[in-house]
């Protein structure tokens, strides 16, 4: 009897289809969104609630920039920041209370130099502390491990933003001060990336060399060559981390006391072309005790014809919503 | 010796096989008869009736204390659809015999006779016999020949004159597993003597002279045996007759009393039905999900899905023991041996007091006992485990049954994996076992005594590591389980019978991982959950107007929690945090006492009700739960062939242990309960046809649902994680059409309608529950034609189960996802299952064993059944996934 089959088939059966790799970039899409600083800290009692006034005092302007992309379609980007305190989807509804702080067209990211900003700064105000205390008061633990305030992107191609928006979120954190001797969060700071080349899957990598980072539009303005490796190679990108990438951080427990963290950075890796082994890397130990890896193989594809430039984004963040980005080019030759 | 004492068995024969020898009158109907319809067939006889289901008649119990047997010649006027219409005795003998013949041949049920091919109303003449059993006090010898003595004083199974020598002698055996067959015809058509196998098989003719004969044996459930057998002068010849059941393997004859019930709703399941179902693996819970009342558990899972309630609603008993509901690796099949389970019974609501702590279903499974005239068993091969089964008499009042299965897939997966490539190694071993045992003793007027044993082990390792990486894992899980009952049954006052069962068991989950030079586990977990119960049960006839089931049941569940995992539960958001595993012990109790009673009171002859009342006391982690269950049902069977029933009644549940742990859980949790109401009516045109309908109604309150609630504690607070603000209700209607199980032919066709909406909490929206279909329809029949061949078909329609839409995505730019934008909670559903299953099996039979080869085809049409909706990284695409498609397995399978 070959019953257990069955089973086996069962399990085929669930992994059957088939959708787009998420880590290769070919529409319009939101790559990232950082706001500096991601976090305040707010020397407050919390349980004898502080005055607007005092509170305005203490909030600082937050400047807030989104990583948007579109390769492919040089029509322009329209795009909107707004904050409010956020929906079940983590959307801005009209009904609710929010403030638009930053709207924009710039042209098509990928091929404009110099790099189009989508930059926008809140500015503390009373409305935004409005928006503040509605989420300290739906907060059942009184803000005390800190309070998010939902900024929201809209955006889309110019001519579809009133019809087909697309949508993206961040949150910035406002927390207090507890214990007295935590400090707010920065944002990763990871200027360094070494590329390893491969001839093809299971071979050994090469010598580790720096990664240029920059655009390719902007090294193409420059006269400038990409990084450049042949059809078919792996390249493995290794992330050089300053000693002090990874900050220690103390937060409150829910029990009255505090517990002492060390940052765990993770890394997104995004292309416009060919693929990744990894495309998430970095994060906490797995359940059997290895160190997360940091790098990411990208698989270049076998089948071009031409040299073709092909944009690279790499995405660090911690675990407090503090976040970077940073983008290269590598030229693939046939 | 004659024994007469309360354990002496009534053993009983009937004539009618002679039918089907041919050696017996048949008498066509004549007109002139007034008990037979007038538009009795006139024609001529071309097939006689043939007896389908017969049943024991009832003893006299005068005649049995004073050691009276009898022979009542009756006369059966069969219609033309082979129901028994009424019962003359042609020569009365009285002493109670003659009532009791009537009374059992009017449960005959038979394929009619027909008439120039065309069915009619028949009358044939038989006798039924009242025979003693004879338990000889030494062991059995061969008997030797009486010397003197009258055939009237002859035991049933010698034939001839007693006064004259044996001159043959011989054993009637079932073909392929050598099974002794007693009552059994036999014959010596030349001289038109007879004699009726005792329980051993045995026969013995007299006086023969020498000469050639043929001998004949002959029974309604086997094909007719004819032997020729040459008798020499001055010796006695001593013969072995293999009898090969009708259809090769014959559905085992289910002669079922009436036995006395104090529930409206119970759907049994023998186990033969539940090993031949197509598409369940021979597992008796696959098969459950086929009767009214359950919902399609998606993908083939062995969920219990009861008039839409979580599958932890639903408790699973063996021998009145509570069990968990277990799989083996890859949803595969339950760890219960087939062949290990006596008969199951599926209560779908308004279960009797006697089965507490649930509030939406039961299934209660008997273990099978080991009881057996010899050794036999089977061994059942396949490529990925070996399972057996034996069950053997130890001495006269001793047997002993064990059951076993063993995966191999560690010795082969290493060859089929693929090669992990330069510097890496990996090693996965997966084993899983099982194993069953049972032993019985009977202790004569002392009672029964059994001892049954279920275990089970699922472990995989998994060793990998990868030397460019710096990489390796180390990965042991293990989930084991087993339980240990004893059951010891006396009777007790008039008709009652007690029974006194304690049970011990064992359920571990383990986990731990590592790499693979580390000092120990860097991760690990073991929950260990001890259980401890006892049942004392009270249950018979008090007299005629009056049942009794009445009892006391106690379990204790400690549950061990010891653990090496990352704590997070005192963190305000731990998502992404690095967290050093920590070793954490915790521990949970509940013990539970629980009274009952369930009492039968016969208004009428014809109306039972049933109060009920369940009290439960539950002490958990020091505090108290009370509970007091209040339930009645009520039969009234209207007419011989229509009954109408309902109840009403309160359900009481604790929650799961793991939901009243002290850090991770709530221990304030109280109870769950639940309200059942439902009235139906159940039509039985004969014996092998059933409808039984039913529509129904629950609600439950304080159901435990999940919280992010916090709770202010001290200086800080506390997370909730459980609370009881959970609802949910039920209707439906249920429709079973039920042929039951006969020589050639079982099935059912099933049809239910549920509706079950739940609410989380007081200020959240009603929904639908997460198995919430509307129509299930099941229809399944097993049939054989003869020639050793059982064919089966089992089909499935039902509603796709609601589903929630996403309308829209958003980019989390914190975590790099994105997030669904949901439509209205379940407001949709997945598109209409149908899946048609086939099953062909064949048997060999040989002459001490059988061989069976069968093909299960599932979804014999290759239907798409969606089962759930997966989506791209931003919840702009969807794609199906889609439950088994076209799969046939085959099968070997060796019986003795």
């Amino acid at each position: 009897m070959v019953k257990y089959l069955a089973s086996g088939a069962l399990l085929l059966g669930l992994g059957c289809g088939s959708f787009a790799d998420p880590a290769v970039v070919v529409d319009l899409r939101a790559l990232a969104i950082t706001a500096e600083p991601p976090e305040q800290l707010l020397d407050i009692d919390i349980s004898k609630p502080p005055t607007a006034e005092e509170l305005l005092a203490q909030l600082k302007p937050i400047d807030v920039c989104a990583l948007l992309q579109n390769p492919g379609d040089p029509r322009p980007l329209r795009w909107q920041l707004s904050v409010c305190g956020g929906d079940i989807n983590d959307r801005c509804p009209e009904a609710e209370a929010l403030i638009v702080f930053g709207t924009g067209v710039v042209g098509n990211p990928g091929n404009v130099s110099p790099e189009p900003k989508v930059c926008a700064t809140l500015q503390p105000s009373l409305n935004l502390l409005f928006i503040v205390q509605q989420a300290i008061n739906n907060d059942q633990i009184s803000g005390l491990g800190g309070i998010n305030v939902n900024v929201e992107l809209k955006f889309a191609v110019d001519e579809d933003f009133a019809t087909a928006p697309l949508y993206a979120t961040k949150k910035i954190v406002l927390s207090p001060r507890i214990p007295a001797e935590r400090q707010a969060n920065r944002n990763p700071v990871v200027s360094t990336y070494t590329a390893q080349i491969a001839p093809a899957a299971k071979q050994p990598f090469g010598d580790a060399a720096p990664l240029p980072l920059g655009r390719c539009i902007d090294l193409a303005m420059a006269n400038q060559t990409p990084f450049t490796v042949a059809a078919g190679n792996r390249v493995r990108i290794t992330p050089v981390e300053p000693p002090d990438a990874r900050e220690p951080y103390v937060v409150p427990t829910l029990s009255g006391g505090s517990r002492m963290f060390t940052e765990s950075l993770t890394y997104q890796w995004l292309a416009t072309f060919g693929g990744f082994t990894a495309p998430n890397t970095g994060g906490p130990r797995d359940a059997f005790g290895n160190p997360a890896l940091l790098y990411t193989d990208w698989k270049v594809p076998s089948d071009i014809a031409e040299p073709r430039d092909v944009s690279l984004w790499i995405l660090p963040r911690d675990e407090r919503k503090g976040s970077a980005w940073a983008e290269t080019c590598i030229r693939v030759v046939p | 010796m004659i024994c007469r004492s309360p354990n002496v068995v009534a053993a009983w024969s009937t004539g009618l096989a002679l039918l089907l020898g041919g050696t017996a009158a048949v008498v066509a109907q004549p007109a002139a008869n007034p008990s037979v319809p007038a538009a009795a067939p006139a024609g001529k006889l071309t097939k006689p009736p043939a007896l389908l289901q017969s049943i024991a008649p009832e003893y006299p119990a005068a005649a049995l204390a004073a050691g009276k047997s009898a022979s009542v010649k009756v006369r059966l006027h069969i219609d033309a659809v082979g129901t028994v219409t009424s019962v003359d005795v042609l020569e009365p003998v009285g002493d109670g015999f003659d009532a009791a013949a009537v009374a059992a041949a009017m449960q005959y049920v038979f394929d009619p006779a027909e008439f120039d091919g065309k069915p009619g109303p028949i009358v044939v003449e038989t006798a039924i016999n009242f025979v003693i059993e004879v338990a000889p006090a030494a062991p059995a010898p061969t008997p030797p020949p009486p010397t003197n003595g009258t055939a009237t004083d002859a035991p049933l199974n010698h034939g001839g004159e007693m006064s004259t020598p044996i001159a043959l002698s011989g054993t009637v055996v079932e073909r392929g597993n050598r099974r002794k067959l007693g009552g059994i015809i036999v014959s010596i058509a030349e001289l038109g003597i007879d004699a009726i196998t005792d329980e051993s098989g045995t026969f013995y003719f007299h006086g023969l002279q020498p000469g050639h004969y043929q001998v004949i044996a002959v029974d309604p459930n086997y094909d007719r045996l004819e032997r020729p057998v040459v008798i020499e002068k001055g010796e006695a010849v001593e013969v072995r007759m293999w009898l090969r059941p009708l259809g090769g393997n014959p559905y085992e004859s289910v002669v079922e009393g009436s036995r006395d019930s104090l529930e409206v709703t119970k759907r049994s399941l023998s186990r033969e039905q539940l090993t031949s179902v197509p598409g369940t693996f021979g597992d008796p819970i696959r098969v459950v999900q086929s009767l009214p009342g359950l919902a399609r558990a998606p993908f083939g899972l062995g969920l219990l899905l009861v008039r839409g309630s979580n599958p932890d609603d639903t408790g699973v008993f063996i021998d009145g023991h509570e069990v968990p509901l277990l799989f083996h690796f890859l949803g595969g099949p339950s760890i219960l041996n087939p062949d290990m389970v006596g008969g199951l019974d599926l209560y779908p609501g308004g279960f009797p007091a006697r089965f507490g702590r649930h509030h939406g279903g039961v299934v209660s499974i008997d273990s099978r006992p080991s009881t057996s005239d010899g050794i036999h068993g089977d061994v059942n091969i396949n490529l990925l485990d070996t399972s057996a089964y034996v069950r053997a008499p130890i001495t006269k009042n001793l047997s002993l049954a064990v059951a076993g299965r063993r995966s191999y897939i560690d010795a082969f997966l290493g060859y089929v994996l693929p090669d992990p490539g330069p510097g890496q190694t990996q090693i996965v071993v997966p084993i899983y076992y099982d194993y069953q045992a049972r032993l019985d003793w009977n202790l004569q007027r002392n009672g029964r005594l059994s001892l049954f044993a279920i275990g089970s082990g699922d472990s995989l390792r998994v060793l990998s590591s990868s030397e460019e990486e710096m990489q390796s894992q180390d990965l042991s899980s293990a989930v084991k389980f087993f339980r240990v009952i004893g059951t010891y049954a006396r009777p007790a006052w008039r008709d009652l019978t007690l029974s006194l069962s304690p049970a011990f068991g064992r359920d571990t989950v383990a986990f731990a991982g590592g790499q693979t030079d580390g000092a120990g586990p860097f991760t690990s977990l073991s929950a260990i959950q001890t259980t401890l119960s006892y049942r004392m049960r009270l249950t018979g006839k008090v007299n005629k107007w009056l049942s009794l089931d009445t009892g006391l049941d106690t379990q204790s569940r400690v549950n061990e929690y010891r653990a090496k995992i990352p704590l997070t539960d005192d963190l305000a958001n731990a998502s992404g945090v690095d967290v050093p595993p920590e070793l954490v012990l915790q521990t949970a109790n509940i013990v539970g006492l629980g009274a009952y009673a369930d009492v039968g009171i016969n208004v009428t002859p014809r109306w039972r009700v049933v109060p009920s009342l369940r009290a439960d006391g539950y002490a958990i982690g020091g505090q108290t739960r009370y509970a007091i269950d209040p339930r009645i049902v009520t039969r009234y069977a209207a007419t011989d062939l229509w009954t109408f029933k309902g109840y009403l009644g309160k359900f009481t549940q604790p929650p799961q242990p793991e939901a009243l742990d002290t850090r991770f859980g709530n221990p304030l949790l109280g109870l769950e309960t639940g309200y059942h109401v439902g009235a139906g009516f159940e039509w039985r045109p004969n014996r092998l046809w059933l409808l039984d309908t039913e529509a129904y109604y629950i609600w439950r309150n304080d159901l435990v649902v999940f919280s992010r609630d916090f709770d202010s504690a001290g200086s800080g607070f506390s997370r909730e994680f459980w609370t009881n603000r959970g609802k949910n209700h039920a209707y439906g209607l249920e429709g079973l059409i039920r042929r039951e199980i006969s020589e050639r032919v079982f099935g059912w066709l099933s049809y239910t309608f549920l509706v079950a909406r739940q609410q989380r909490a007081p200020d959240e929206k009603e929904t639908p529950t997460t198995f919430d279909q509307m129509h299930t329809l099941n229809a399944v029949v097993s049939f054989k034609p003869g020639g050793g061949w059982e064919l089966g078909a089992k089909f499935r329609l039902s509603s796709g189960r609601p589903g929630t839409p996403i309308i829209d995505s958003t980019f989390d730019a914190d975590s790099g996802t994105y997030t669904q934008v949901r439509g209205e909670i379940r407001s949709v559903r997945l598109p209409l299952f149908s899946q048609l299953d086939l099953r062909a099996e064949k048997t060999w039979l040989f002459e001490q064993w059988s061989l069976s080869t069968f093909l299960d085809i599932q979804n014999v049409y290759n239907a798409t059944n969606v089962e759930a909706v997966r989506y791209d990284y931003r919840f702009r695409n969807s794609a199906p996934v889609s439950s088994l498609p076209f799969l046939p397995t085959i099968g070997v399978r060796g019986r003795w």
